[in-house]
Parts: structure tokens; C-alpha cells; sequence
């Protein structure tokens, strides 16, 4: 088996963008397999930490008061 | 492109852009002068838009240029960020990170750790993890090149793993089999 990829390439795949040799790769390796479940883990955590943040009905009605002039 | 058209799908994108305000900002009266003036100029400039596909990661180039230029300004300093390390080694990831942890850790605990990485490196991430942008378009939003964006988003992680593990060890957070 090829050598691992590096901890850059596989955030890559994480996110989809990673090349076709790390992907087969990461299919055979558990290794790798561990490593991308622990980049995941944070992936989510970063998208879940994130409270909904939702504009403010005053600056809604300035944009669009700005909007109609 | 007729201008309601760009208005509405432009105001579509108002909770998202304002949440991304306040990741940059941290103080909402900052957020909501930042997103005013984005929509401002996007509303002003709506014709230079060829794609109404991409109307999302039009207004957060915007919004980050914006921004970029208040911090400009308030630091009166030529560049924006302080790169520490842009090609250091510290993207590496801590050997023992237990992924499992994370779920024990409460999400306030975690919105601060995120909170405080290097500006750069938490605008890569969240743009990614959050708003659920590609690597190519953190770049044109960015105006950065698309290898800093890759180094940025994984030195975050490594990062986040650091700090994630450090603050279970501290709290004496263990895994529920264990």
C-alpha cells in the first residue's frame, strides 16, 4: 500500500476535495480511517458551536426602506 | 439580472451574512454597520454580478473586504492579518485526540475555543464548516490564494484538536465507556 497522505491532504477529503489517489488510499488504510473520523469530529463541532445568529428586524427594515428608494 | 430579482435573493441571504458579521466583529452594533454597508454596495453594484448563482459568495467577498478595510483602518497598518506561521509545521495534529471527548464538551466551551483562533485561520474554517463553502470559493472570498485556504482550514483543525484535548484533559472529561 502507498504511503499515508499527509494531515493536509486528508482534511481535504474531508471537505470533498481531495484527489482520486488519497481517496483510494484512505479506502484501505485504517489509519487514515481513524485520522479522518477525528477531522470529522471537529468539522461537525464547528458547525454545530455556531448559534444561529439572526438579524435584527431593525436592520432588516433599513435594507429594505434602502431598497425601495 | 433585474434588480428585485438580485433584492430578494440578496435579502434571502441576510441571516447568514449577519451571523458571518458577527463571527468577524464579535460585537453585533459592528456586525450590523458591516452587513448595512454590504448590502449597501451590493445593492449599488448588483449589475457587476454575472451569476445570480453566486449572489451568497459575492456578498461574503464583500463583506469580508469591507470588513478588512474597517480593521485596516482601525489599525492604520498596511495588511490586515498577522500571519503567524502561515507555513509553519504547526498544522500538525495532536497524536492522542479522542474524538469521542468532543461530545462531552458543551458547545459554549467550544464556540470560545473556536472564538479564540487566529482570525484567519477561524474565517477559513467557518466559512467552510459553517456556511459550507468550497475550498474555491473561501478563496475568491478571501482573495486569497487556494493552497492558503487548504493550509488554513487544516491548521485550524490541528488547532482545534489541540485546544479541544486540553480543555477535556483540564475539565477531567473521559469517555462514558471509560
Amino acid at each position: 500500500m502507498s504511503s499515508c497522505p499527509k494531515f493536509e491532504q486528508l482534511n481535504e477529503l474531508v471537505d470533498g476535495a481531495c484527489d482520486t489517489s488519497v481517496r483510494r488510499h484512505f479506502d484501505r488504510c485504517p489509519a487514515c480511517k481513524r485520522e479522518v473520523r477525528r477531522l470529522l469530529a471537529v468539522k461537525v463541532a464547528v458547525g454545530m458551536a455556531d448559534a444561529g445568529v439572526f438579524s435584527s428586524p431593525a436592520l432588516r427594515r433599513a435594507l429594505v426602506a434602502r431598497l425601495r428608494r | 439580472m433585474l434588480y428585485d430579482e438580485f433584492a430578494e435573493i440578496a435579502l434571502g441571504y441576510l441571516n447568514q451574512v449577519c451571523a458571518a458579521a458577527r463571527r468577524l466583529t464579535r460585537e453585533p452594533a459592528d456586525a450590523d454597520d458591516l452587513v448595512q454597508e454590504t448590502y449597501h454596495l451590493a445593492f449599488e453594484h448588483y449589475g457587476e454580478l454575472r451569476n445570480l448563482a453566486h449572489c451568497r459568495a459575492w456578498l461574503y467577498r464583500i463583506l469580508h473586504h469591507r470588513a478588512a478595510s474597517r480593521l485596516r483602518r482601525r489599525r492604520c497598518a498596511p495588511q490586515l492579518l498577522s500571519i503567524d506561521g502561515e507555513n509553519g509545521d504547526e498544522s500538525l495534529p495532536p497524536a492522542h485526540f479522542d474524538a469521542e471527548l468532543i461530545e462531552r464538551i458543551a458547545l459554549r466551551e467550544i464556540r470560545s475555543i473556536i472564538d479564540a483562533l487566529p482570525v484567519e485561520l477561524r474565517t477559513a474554517v467557518t466559512l467552510c464548516d459553517v456556511d459550507g463553502f468550497s475550498y474555491a470559493e473561501i478563496a475568491e472570498i478571501l482573495e486569497c490564494p487556494l493552497g492558503t485556504v487548504r493550509s488554513r482550514i487544516a491548521r485550524a483543525r490541528a488547532k482545534l484538536m489541540v485546544k479541544l484535548q486540553a480543555h477535556a484533559e483540564e475539565c477531567g472529561i473521559r469517555r462514558m465507556s471509560a
